[in-house]
Formats: structure tokens, C-alpha cells, sequence
């Protein structure tokens, strides 16, 4: 065996996990080779080193605060939610192709031709640009919440479709925009948190793109989302 | 009650028994989840995360002799969080499109510390080192150094073959001795 293969073998030995054979194999290789022995030794100081970093003590997380949102967030039961998600007929893609290039149309036309509106300016570092970048955002996402918001089943079509990519731009923008947010406002906080889970709901639910409009608006209008993007984006 | 009945009552939608069962395992998830991100707030998304996940998912949840809720909730976790660093490494990304500067990193450059490096700054580096490892990478270290599972668990908890599981630690490994090998070997073990 190579000097390199004892040296993958090292960490297993380390770690207690290497077997005998290959365990005893390596302790001989060790006596007769100085440059493993050495590496050896630097492998196992490296190990203590990493062991020192060990966080021991973990803080009490808010217990109850994260509660009353997992409560919050589980409030549509299971079988509920699997109901929305039966059957879509394959009539509607067609008209679903429609309203999906309209609504995403809407939204790079807002963020696109609307003063103001075509660039990102988040830098973290003044309450300023903090404030005009929230709105911003804000303004990005309400033709997307609005259209949520008034799903109606009667329409022609019973499935949204969206530009995941897109979507998943704006979760990442939400994303900072709520550690920022953190210990600011809390207000602020709790809104880019509802927002966020409505838009990881629109990413991830459902792997073909299309999510479940009667949830999400659900939640937009129980929630009182479209309202409270309105007011925070008045002031 | 039993963990077994509260499951099976929080299957049939009863949120008090699924709030037992978060009373039962939040120490759990929230521990796995600290020691990955060395950050209260974070750990606690990760936390709200894995527990709406398992609640959608309990239906999933089979109930059988040997079946452990509290493995199906860890791997919930680990799964969390590796999605949560996926995230936030993608927002660094996209801040850095933004052309934002990462404060927060801009202690490793200038100087030479390395020359005159103390423990201090040798754990300090580690550190860095074991966050910017890929999400997985990651997890694997944690999980082996941090909460001393065999492989055999880490590979069940992360779904992939024991194997897989080896290779991320040795990579892991090896990018740490690589980057540290200027300070420590020729310091100490001048070849």
C-alpha cells in the first residue's frame, strides 16, 4: 500500500472507525516511515484543534415565540392542503402559459420602467437605503401577491405558473431584507417572515413550477398581507 | 401519553399532541441546528423550518417497530439546514452580484498573521474554514466532530452511502490541514 493510501486511512483511524487489519497495517507502515508518522501527528493536532472549537454551550432559543409561528404556520391541516392539490386539467396550460407570462410581464414592467424602480441598492450599511430598499421590494412583490390574493377558481384558468428563478430572486432579496430587518422592526420582521413563506411555498411545493394558489391566498388574505405591504410601503 | 400515540394523533391533524412532540424534540433539533450555524436566530428558522416540514410531512411518518420519530425529525433537521446554508450562501452570492461588500469577512486579509499565529487565531480560522465548506461537507464535519456520530449514522441521517459520507470528511479534512499547513508544520515539524 502507498503512503497515500494510509493517509486516507489516518482520519478513519483517528475517528476509532478504521478496522483492525487496516489498523494495525497502518501502526507498522508508521514505525518505518517518518513523513506518515509526521503527518500523523499533524492530522491529530488538527483534530484537536477543531474539538477545542466546539461550541458547548447552546442559548435557550425563544421557545414560545417559535412555537406560536410553527403553530401559525401549520394552521391549513394536512389533508386540507392535499385536497388544493387534485387534479389541474391539462386544458388549462395553455391558459395558465397566459396569465403566467402577464403576471411576470407585470412585474419586470414595474420594476423596470417605474422611476426609481430599475435598480437594487441594498447596502446594509445606512437606515436610509434600508428603507428605500424594503419598499422597493415591497413594490416587486405586490402585483405577484395581488394576483395570489384575488385567485378565483372561476377564472379560466386554475393554475398559476410563475418564473421559479424569479421568484426565487425575490426569496433571497426577502431573505436579507429580513435579517436586516432583525432587531429593527419587528413589525418589519414579522412581514418579510410571512412573505417569505409564502414565497418558499411558491419555490419549493412543487418541483414542476406551480404551487397552490387557494393556500397561498388563503394565508395572503387571513394574514392581512397585501394590506400590510400597502401600509408599510405608504410610509 | 406515549410518543407513539401523540404521532398518531398528530397525524389525524391534533396540533396539541404535535405540540408535545415539538415540547419533546426541540432541544434536539435546535442543538443540531446551533452547532451548524453557530447562531441563535438562525438556529431558530432552522427549528421553525424542520417542525412545519415534519408537520406536512407527518402523514409520511411510518410507524413502525423500530422506527424512531426523533431520527425522522433529525434528518428533517439536517436536511433544513442544509437547505438554510444553501440559501444563505446563495445570498452571499447574490450579494456579491450586487457588488456588496462582505464586512464581516474582511478580517482574513492584510497582514501577515499567520507568521505569528495564536491558538486563538488558529481556532478563529478553523472556523472560518469549517463555514465555508459546501453544505453537505459541512453537515458531514459537524456531525462527526461536533456530535461524534459513527459514519454509519451520519450516512442513514444524510441519506447517501457510507462512502460518500468518507469522502466528505477527508475533503474536509484536507482543506483544513492544506490551509493551515504554513502555520503549523513549518512552525513545529520543520521538515
Amino acid at each position: 500500500m502507498k503512503c497515500e493510501e494510509f493517509r486516507k486511512n489516518m482520519i478513519l483511524y483517528l475517528y476509532g472507525e478504521l478496522d483492525k487489519k487496516s489498523a494495525e497495517e497502518l501502526k507498522n507502515h508508521i514505525k518505518k516511515c517518518p513523513d506518515c508518522a509526521k503527518e500523523l501527528e499533524y492530522t491529530k493536532r488538527i483534530f484537536d484543534l477543531v474539538e477545542e472549537t466546539k461550541t458547548e454551550d447552546i442559548p435557550e432559543a425563544d421557545w414560545e415565540k417559535c412555537w406560536s409561528r410553527i403553530d401559525k404556520k401549520v394552521s391549513v391541516p394536512d389533508k386540507k392542503r392535499e385536497k388544493y392539490f387534485e387534479f389541474f386539467p391539462k386544458w388549462a396550460a395553455a391558459a395558465a402559459a397566459i396569465v403566467c407570462v402577464l403576471v411576470i410581464g407585470f412585474v419586470i414592467g414595474r420594476t423596470t420602467f417605474i422611476p426609481g424602480g430599475d435598480k437594487i441598492t441594498v447596502t446594509g450599511g445606512s437606515e436610509d437605503t434600508f428603507q428605500i430598499s424594503l419598499q422597493e421590494h415591497f413594490d416587486s412583490l405586490k402585483p405577484l401577491l395581488i394576483e395570489y390574493a384575488h385567485y378565483s377558481e372561476d377564472k379560466d384558468s386554475n393554475k398559476v405558473v410563475l418564473d421559479k428563478r424569479y421568484v426565487e430572486e425575490l426569496l433571497i432579496q426577502n431573505i436579507l431584507l429580513k435579517r436586516l430587518a432583525a432587531g429593527k422592526n419587528p413589525d418589519d420582521r414579522q412581514l418579510l417572515e410571512d412573505i417569505e413563506l409564502i414565497l418558499r411555498e411558491i419555490t419549493n411545493m412543487d418541483k414542476n413550477g406551480t404551487s397552490n394558489p387557494l393556500m397561498i391566498k388563503e394565508y395572503i388574505n387571513n394574514q392581512g398581507i397585501l394590506n400590510a405591504v400597502d401600509v408599510r410601503g405608504m410610509i | 401519553m406515549e410518543t407513539l400515540d401523540l404521532i398518531q394523533n398528530a397525524q389525524q391533524g391534533d396540533r396539541e399532541a404535535f405540540s408535545m412532540l415539538f415540547e419533546e424534540n426541540k432541544k434536539m433539533v435546535f442543538g443540531l441546528a446551533f452547532k451548524y450555524t453557530k447562531n441563535k436566530q438562525d438556529a431558530e428558522d432552522i427549528l421553525q423550518n424542520t417542525f412545519i416540514k415534519a408537520f406536512n410531512g407527518l402523514n409520511k411518518f411510518q410507524l413502525k417497530k423500530h422506527s424512531s420519530f426523533s431520527s425522522w425529525l433529525y434528518r428533517i433537521g439536517i436536511s433544513c439546514s442544509i437547505d438554510f446554508l444553501r440559501d444563505k450562501k446563495r445570498m452571499k452570492k447574490s450579494l456579491q452580484d450586487w457588488e456588496l461588500m462582505d464586512r464581516t469577512t474582511s478580517g482574513s486579509s492584510g497582514g501577515d498573521p499567520e507568521k505569528n499565529a495564536s491558538r486563538e487565531d488558529l481556532k478563529k480560522k478553523i472556523e472560518r474554514l469549517v463555514d465555508d465548506m459546501p453544505p453537505r461537507q459541512k453537515m458531514a464535519f459537524v456531525l462527526k466532530h461536533f456530535q461524534q456520530l459513527k459514519i454509519r449514522e451520519i450516512a442513514e441521517y444524510m441519506e447517501c452511502s457510507e462512502g460518500s459520507v468518507k469522502k466528505q470528511l477527508f475533503r474536509g479534512v484536507e482543506n483544513i490541514k492544506g490551509s493551515l499547513k504554513k502555520l503549523l508544520w513549518e512552525k513545529d515539524y520543520e521538515m
